[in-house]
């Protein structure tokens, strides 16, 4: 029997039940992609959302939503996240939720404290005299200026994002099967480290490069954005 | 000055008194709470200890006075008992801490100890070759799993080389058994420290008063250790508490790869046998944990640095 | 100058991380819509000797309720002559025509028949599956790295000091529910397995009711009671005293939560069955006297036994040692009579056992000391055995095959999981045993509506049933196509590495004499969808006839073992025979008040409490399928006819008659298909042979007697 490490048809390999491991990556991209855009995207959305009505109008909401946002970020999070799966059923959607709301407190830090800076600016002042209602306000003036930073902050977390699903999947709590994952298949794969270390050493390196792929494109974002810190 | 930490100190009770009731909704997302309270039985239980469950759990009550009821057993040091051994959660979780703390510690220092002080020389060979090198592991050493890392560790060192034990905290104090661990443990907050320290005495490096201290004909090395790393010191002093918290995190893979009796093999323990108290116990500690360390630095911020303004 | 080729060479770096990004991203959508895989599997083997090449195709057109579907069945064989077996593959390539769509469909079926010649085959298999994306995660042949595999593995030397033993179990049982703190009664620990504990009964050779600490006992005539004189001059642990009469009526009494309402100890329930609210008596210092509640003919051979399931009861304990320092003090502390005392013990993490000082009454342990540690990662097990420095460890399933090729020592005590799927909501009884009270029907919400896998024996016609066929017949017939349409030795092939075996119904172990192969539920695909046929469910224009749940439990739950593979696979299996899997993984604590309740009807794969290959024929089966447990747990299913059963057998002092019950009870479970086995998981250790000799045990859940293991 043949170890079917490297040859022209299978250019990374094959796994113990003899699948090509590049069409299991080709395929867990699929679903990894979507979890992860799919949480990225809800989370940023709703935390924009709350960050910016926190922001704008100040006062009680803002104190509530703040105080939830502190006391997420002091409960350990993973732990959290995985006593969610167990409540929840395990699902893709389930998934998504969890991976949503790990992102979400950030990024209402970050929209609340861009859209308190922005507020007082003066053609927001000047719209607000022109008699544009607070929703118009918010959508039309102050979202523009707190989309960019908004943008970077997601793409930097979607290593994280990506990274974390590896880890529920080797706790088990990750994309469940049949749906293949990268996650997963490294957490599968690691009995045969030492045997076949390609089985599992390609879906490590592939994480490894999109998640360094998002950094860049984080990076490289930021840069575009806020110009003091492009040359560093 | 005062008042400004006892506004911190508000504030940390508030952030802990809302995470218990995350906690606490938590145990009442799938209907009645009791399946969270008492173990598995093969032949069924009593309906008397399930009545008295309710009681004990306050469940006849309204919902917010069973939460007030509950966070007041908690404040007053009342976790309960853990389902599945029938000990206190806080004697458990003392129990293990200490091996936890341990490691966390070394990890930690190791993950300082090496990641500033290659941020610092990142940044001063902005463009070198081992500037390209050093961020590449940066850039790495943030893009690969824990526990594959700890898994690809254990396969060189102890089964391939035969250097050091595959798992396990050993008797007494064996050091060599911390030395993998604490690496895998160490490895991400090290890559983040260097980036974050890199940016940030990159900033200080381009800011006038040290280009005024060059140009008095302060030398290179003084100028970078003493005007610069000192200014630069406040971004990574700020992760280094969330580095510490977020090692909480890895602690939970890294203790179950390396069977390590922490508190992240605990909870991992408590989570698979639907341990409810010992669960919320765990994350309640901590979250008090946190808001410590938070406040520390809140303090050691205002001391360090005069810009901060307390209000 | 320099800044900018900086950022030129970020960008360009940038450039191609990207663009490795977009290729990704690419990739992903253009995954998104049909996609081809291609598989190829290549089984090879050389046997020398003389061989003749077969090759046989067949081109068949068979018309399946209007679609017509062309077989093509390429046999390739290589056969030699003069063997026992011939291994024949069979490739089947099938075109089915699907709402203008055409599927192509490659099957491959490896079949073992026994001829007169071994047949070799070269056989390569290119399959190509032209369908929504779906990668298939189940079985397919065949371990391709078991070469390189064999070649990572060394026999090390062990690194344990000699006369010490170090044991990596899972970890699971230490200081948990069935392995609680300390010797406490009524929240017992597995102190029995690390040779800490003993009880009145212990499994032997033939019996399981031979005794440990008891010597001689009489049972009433009527079964109403009996008296047991104890064995004398038997030590506690840590200069405790002799073990007397008293402190094993009080252990017992401690356990009986009809008696004890903190007993929290696993199965507590069966106790009250047993004795009631009667206390165990001690009538001198070596005599104690109980009166049945319940007879049950366990009472020796399960409930006060060694290799009591689940912890069923605790080991003989110290009274006096209990009255001196109270319940919290016996919960970190041990005080037994066994060969070892545990003399350092942390929950969760670790045991340490060292062999008594004293001249043990039954057994002097071979070994100085012993230590237990809880490892949950796999990896790390095989890895502690493989450098020395466990000499013990369990290894999962998969690992099995290669860790026995490598050379390691298996031991083991014969234990092995059943895995059976279990069907709730055929609630078939109408009067609650407990109470005598008549059980309200349309009030169960499990007959509702119509659920395919759920006989309702209160209204025969639910609404979707087919001409001349009640309800009940047409679950019955769901339930027998779902046992029949799964490949058992594949299962055990693949998922578990050959080292299971198939399970045909749960509670049963082929391997027992009395096991009649007659009950077997054949792998036969087309008598599958023909009963799925005849119960009115043909399958869809997408070839779906409905769709299930299967309930399988947490995904890893810390090294629990493969159920979730074993799930996977026979949900693989039932896809094949148009129904539509969704394999549920999550805790069972969420899972379970629906069986408590008898509200869910999610099937689930289990071994409902009494699926242990090692249990005796003759004991009674299917209290957990009856209402006697109402208000507790439960299969989810209830029948009269069980009940009946289980009484009978559960007062039936003769092992003959139990048989005869139970085979009725066998035909019973075989015919409505309530709980189709489908592999059994074996409980596995490996030990270091180059220090360890042997350790022998007795039958049991899993390991014990480490006061037998002998040194080299």
């Amino acid at each position: 029997m043949e170890d079917e490490n490297a040859s022209i048809s299978y250019f990374l390999g094959t796994d113990a039940l003899g699948r090509d491991i590049l069409s299991k990556i080709i395929a867990g991209a699929r679903i990894t992609v979507l979890v992860v855009v799919a949480a990225v995207g809800t989370g940023v959305i709703v935390g924009t959302t709350i960050g910016l009505v926190a922001g704008y109008f100040g006062g009680l909401i803002d104190d509530i939503v703040m105080r939830f946002v502190d006391a997420w970020n002091i409960l350990p999070g993973l732990l959290i996240i995985l006593v969610i799966v167990l409540v929840l059923e395990q699902s893709l959607e389930t998934l998504i939720i969890v991976l949503a709301i790990v992102s979400w407190p950030g990024a209402v830090r970050l929209v609340r404290a861009e859209t308190l800076s922005l507020k007082n600016r003066e053609y927001v002042a000047l719209a607000r005299v022109a008699g544009a209602s607070n929703t118009r306000i918010m959508i039309r003036h102050i979202l523009p200026g707190v989309v960019n930073i908004v943008i970077v902050t997601a793409t930097l977390g979607t290593g994280n994002i990506i990274l974390l699903e590896a880890s529920l999947s080797y706790l088990g709590a990750g994309i469940p099967p049949p749906e293949p994952s990268w996650g997963r298949m490294i957490s599968e794969e690691r009995q045969y480290i030492d045997a076949a270390w390609w089985t599992s050493l390609f879906p490590g390196l592939v994480i490894a490069m999109v998640v360094m792929s998002g950094n860049f494109l984080g990076d490289w974002f930021r840069d575009r954005v806020d110009p003091t810190l492009r040359q560093l | 000055m005062g008042q400004f930490i006892a506004r911190r100190v508000l504030l940390g009770i508030i952030a802990l008194m809302l995470a218990m009731l995350i906690v606490f909704s938590l145990s009442r997302v799938k209907g009645d709470p009791r399946y969270f309270f008492i173990g598995e039985d093969s032949l069924g239980i009593d309906p008397a200890v399930w009545e008295e469950w309710g009681r004990r759990l306050n469940l006849d009550k309204p919902v917010p006075i069973q939460f007030a009821l509950w966070m007041g057993d908690i404040l007053t040091g009342d976790f309960g008992d853990s389902v599945t051994t029938q000990r206190g959660v806080l004697e458990i979780i003392r129990e293990k801490a200490p091996n936890t703390i341990q490691l966390g510690i070394i990890a930690w220092l190791l993950g300082t100890l090496v990641g500033v002080p290659l941020g610092v020389f990142s940044a001063t060979n902005r463009g070198n070759f081992l500037d390209y090198v050093l961020r590449g592991f940066a850039l790495f050493g943030q893009s690969v799993p824990i526990f594959w890392l700890a898994l690809v560790m254990i396969f060189v060192f102890a089964v391939n080389l035969g250097w050091l034990p595959s798992g396990t905290k050993g008797e007494g104090l064996a050091i060599r058994n911390f030395v993998m661990p604490a690496v895998a443990l160490a490895w991400f907050p090290a890559a983040s420290y260097l980036r974050i320290t890199r940016t940030a005495m990159l900033e200080i490096l381009d800011s006038e008063f040290v280009k005024f201290a060059r140009a008095k004909g302060v030398a290179q090395v003084p100028v970078r250790w003493k005007h610069a790393f000192r200014n630069a010191i406040i971004p990574p002093l700020t992760l280094s508490v969330f580095v510490l918290f977020g090692l909480l995190n890895g602690t939970i893979i890294i203790e179950t790869v390396f069977a390590w009796p922490g508190l992240g093999r605990l909870a991992i323990d408590a989570l698979w046998a639907t341990d409810y108290p010992l669960l919320a116990g765990l994350a309640i500690i901590y979250g008090a944990a946190f808001v410590v360390m938070i406040l520390s630095l809140d303090i050691v911020y205002a001391l360090l640095d005069p810009r901060i303004k307390y209000n | 100058m320099k800044i900018l080729t900086d950022k030129f060479k970020r960008k360009t770096l940038s450039a191609g991380l990207l663009s490795i990004l977009a290729v990704v991203a690419v990739f992903a959508v253009a995954c998104g819509g049909t996609e081809t895989v291609i598989q190829t599997v290549v089984v090879k083997e050389q046997v020398p000797g003389e061989t003749v090449i077969q090759t046989v195709v067949v081109e068949k057109e068979v018309q399946v309720a209007g679609e017509t579907v062309v077989q093509t069945v390429v046999v390739e064989k290589e056969v030699q002559v003069a063997g026992e077996t011939v291994i024949q593959t069979v490739v089947v390539e099938r075109e089915v025509e699907v709402a203008g769509q055409t599927v192509v469909q490659t099957v491959v079926v490896e079949k073992e028949v026994p001829v007169e010649v071994v047949v070799v085959e070269e056989v390569e298999v290119v399959k190509e599956v032209e369908k929504e994306v779906e990668v298939v995660v189940t079985a397919t042949p065949e371990g391709m790295m078991e070469e390189a595999m064999m070649e990572a593995i060394d026999i090390p030397d062990s690194k344990s000091t000699p006369g010490h033993v170090i044991f990596a179990d899972v970890g699971s049982a230490l200081g948990s529910i069935s392995g609680n703190g300390g010797s406490l009664p009524d929240a017992p620990l597995q102190g029995d397995r690390w040779g800490a504990g003993e009880h009145l009964f212990t499994p032997g050779a033939a019996d399981w009711d031979e005794p440990m600490l008891a010597d001689t006992w009489t049972l009433a005539e009527d079964l109403s009671s009996v008296t047991i004189n104890i064995r004398q001059g038997v030590q506690f642990h840590n200069g405790w005293g002799e073990l007397k009469a008293e402190d094993i009526a009080w252990v017992i009494n401690r356990t009986n939560p009809a008696i004890n309402p903190e007993s929290i100890a696993a199965s507590a329930a069966n106790f009250t069955a047993l004795f009631g609210d009667v206390p165990v008596e001690a009538i001198d210092d070596y005599t104690i006297s109980a009166q049945f509640n319940n007879f049950d003919v366990r009472w020796a051979s399960n409930f006060l036994n060694q290799e009591a399931s689940g912890g069923l009861t605790s080991m003989a304990t110290s009274k006096r040692a209990f009255d001196e320092n109270g319940r919290d003090w016996l919960k970190d502390n041990f005080i037994g009579t066994g060969p070892f005392s545990v003399t350092d013990f942390k929950s969760g993490t670790s045991v340490t056992l060292e062999k008594v000082d004293y001249d043990h009454w039954r057994k002097n342990a071979g070994i100085d000391s012993f230590k237990v540690l809880a490892v949950p990662e796999e990896f790390t097990r095989v890895a502690l055995l493989q450098n020395g420095e466990s000499d013990v460890s369990f290894i999962d399933p998969k690992d099995l095959a290669r860790m026995k090729k490598a050379g390691f020592l298996e031991v083991g005590a014969g234990a092995g999981i059943q895995e059976g799927v279990m069907f709730p909501g055929n609630l078939w009884e109408t009067t609650n045993a407990i109470t005598g009270e008549a059980i309200d029907f349309p009030s169960h919400g499990v007959f509702v509506r119509p659920i395919q896998w759920v006989g309702n024996p209160h209204q025969p016609e639910d609404g979707d049933n087919p001409p001349g066929i009640d309800d009940m017949e047409q679950a019955r017939l769901v339930r027998q196509a779902l046992a029949r349409s799964v490949d058992r030795a594949a299962i055990v092939e693949h998922v578990l590495g050959g080292v299971g075996n198939p399970v045909h119904v749960t509670y049963f172990s082929t391997f027992n004499p009395n096991w009649d192969s007659q009950y077997e539920y054949p792998y036969d695909v087309d008598a599958a969808n023909k009963m799925l046929d005849d119960a009115g469910y043909p399958a869809g224009d997408n070839g779906v006839r409905f769709e299930m749940p299967l309930f399988v439990g947490p995904e890893l739950g810390g090294g629990e073992g493969p159920a979730g593979e074993i799930g996977d696979a026979i949900a693989g299996f039932w896809t094949d025979v148009g129904i539509n899997v969704k394999v549920l993984k999550y805790a069972y604590g969420v899972f379970r008040p629906g069986l408590v309740s008898r509200s869910t009807v999610v099937p689930m794969l289990t071994s409902c409490d009494d699926g242990q290959e090692a249990y005796p024929f003759d004991w009674p089966k299917g209290l957990v399928q009856t209402t006697l447990t109402r208000g507790g747990f439960s299969c989810g299913f209830e029948s009269p006819d069980i009940l009946e059963w289980y009484n009978a057998a559960r007062n039936e002092p003769d092992r003959e008659e139990r048989i005869k019950i139970n085979k009725e009870y066998l035909a019973y479970m075989h015919n409505w298909a309530l709980f189709p086995g489908y592999v059994t998981v074996p409980q596995a250790y490996y030990a270091n042979p180059n220090y360890i000799a042997e350790w022998p045990m007795h039958i049991g859940g899993s390991y014990n007697s480490p006061e037998n293991i002998v040194l080299k």
